[in-house]
């Protein structure tokens, strides 16, 4: 067969089947889709209600407790000026109540050693190669040291983007559809962490990985790792010392070239 | 995403996406991934930006599924493929043989395109899509649509040629 350019074209378009879809199978396709459709709808009704209700509930306790402070703060007053008078004894009395509390709040807020907050500094840099679909790429990877816990590691340009919020960094893509993020838990147990992240992934996915050992080729440390789709999701949790180091990640699948082999560089990167 | 909309969309596009599947997969039977290319719709539909139409943003859908399914497993089926074609009624039964054999051997070559060749192929060459629709669809510019077909068309005369040397 020796075809020409236009000869060609023609034969790709004759290509073109009359095959189409058994009318039966459409129609039960069509119901299986409207179903998913409305259980989507409800199950976004129900996270935005739910979401709701927090900040209700948040707006509502930020609000109590300034009301309480507010309150604290003005009740000191009379008894500091009046405590003489009699008729205020009492309600400097109770006045002080109040006062001593808050003298209570503050030392708890002391006692309470919140764990030094977390922060990334950015250093060098490098040209890296990875396997991306079995062909070599070259990737621009930056350097990150996570303070104060000198835990090291590399982030490929394409998530070059973070935040830190408590103790947890997170990247993410230009186009926010790829992320991964990268918590410390100080002072836990591996297993801990992992049946809490665990937790964390119980919506209704087509495909579930049972919790695995990490390779020890990757790095030195012990660790466990899940994943799950669609979207591709999942987490690896390392113990480094007496902390526990979680990676957690997702991506929408058109964005997933290249993350499996970005995702092991960020591994083998973990110093 | 309302019922109403996934409903209309399914209505006018499962033809096209489960041509364009078949086309990808090399066999009719992509049923099971037409639904899911529709259920992909319905839960990143607020990815959905509105600047492509419906049908562009779901075959880049369906492209994606195909390729995750290609890798998992081949499942072309060249004889069922080729079943899917209607003849007139006049054409004898030589000249339906002849057209299945040449039918065949074009699906054989294009599966064995590089990837990048076959999208074009089929999108372009097949479906018949203009050049920003398979742009749109490939997030390529136009040139690289432009340019990657026409080495696509050489590249299947040539995988033609070989198929066709193989047979003989």
């Amino acid at each position: 067969m020796n075809l020409n350019d236009d000869e060609l074209q023609k034969e790709l378009k004759d290509l073109k089947t009359s095959a189409s879809l058994d009318p039966q199978k459409k129609e039960s396709m069509k119901m299986a889709i409207i179903k998913h459709a409305k259980k989507k709808r409800k199950r976004s009704k129900l996270k935005q209600s739910a979401i709701w209700l927090s900040t209700a509930a948040a707006l509502l306790i930020c609000g109590v407790l300034v009301t309480n402070i507010i309150n604290n703060n003005q009740s000191v007053l009379p008894t500091e000026e009046h405590d003489t008078s009699e008729y205020n004894e009492s309600t400097s009395e109770k006045a002080q109540e109040p006062a001593d509390n808050s003298d209570d709040t503050a030392e708890t807020f002391e006692d309470s050693q919140v764990p030094e907050e977390l922060s990334v500094t950015e250093q060098a840099t490098e040209t890296q190669t990875i396997m991306n679909e079995g062909m070599a790429e070259d990737v621009t990877v930056t350097n990150y040291t996570i303070e104060p816990y000198g835990i090291r590691y590399q982030m490929g340009a394409f998530l070059g983007n973070y935040t830190t919020e408590d103790q947890t960094v997170r990247h993410y893509s230009d186009a926010d559809n790829a992320w991964i993020t990268i918590e410390v838990m100080e002072d836990a147990k591996l297993n801990d962490v992992v049946s809490e992240t665990q937790s964390e992934y119980s919506g209704d996915f087509n495909y579930t990985e049972e919790p695995t050992a990490t390779s020890e080729d990757e790095n030195p440390y012990q660790g466990i790792r899940q994943h799950f789709s669609d979207p591709p999701q999942g987490y690896y949790a390392y113990q480094i010392g007496e902390n526990v180091l979680v990676i957690q990640y997702e991506y929408v699948i058109e964005a997933g070239d290249g993350m499996g082999p970005r995702l092991q560089a960020l591994r083998e990167s973990i110093e | 995403m309302d019922e109403e909309l996934i409903s209309d969309w399914f209505d006018a596009y499962s033809e096209d996406i489960y041509k364009f599947l078949v086309y990808y997969m090399s066999t009719p039977d992509v049923e099971d991934l037409v639904q899911e290319v529709f259920i992909k719709a319905i839960d990143r539909y607020d990815s959905f930006k509105g600047d492509s139409s419906p049908k562009t943003w779901l075959i880049s859908i369906a492209r994606n599924l195909a390729i995750d399914e290609a890798r998992k497993r081949k499942r072309q089926d060249w004889r069922k493929l080729i079943k899917t074609y209607d003849y007139k009624t006049e054409t004898s039964p030589e000249e339906k043989q002849l057209a299945n054999e040449t039918k065949q051997q074009l699906h054989q070559a294009i599966a064995k395109l590089k990837q990048d060749y076959r999208d074009v192929v089929i999108l372009r060459g097949i479906e018949e899509l203009s050049v920003a629709e398979t742009a749109n669809i490939l997030k390529w510019p136009d040139t690289k649509v432009r340019v990657t077909f026409h080495r696509a068309l050489k590249a299947l005369k040539g995988k033609v040629k070989e198929g066709y040397h193989e047979s003989q």
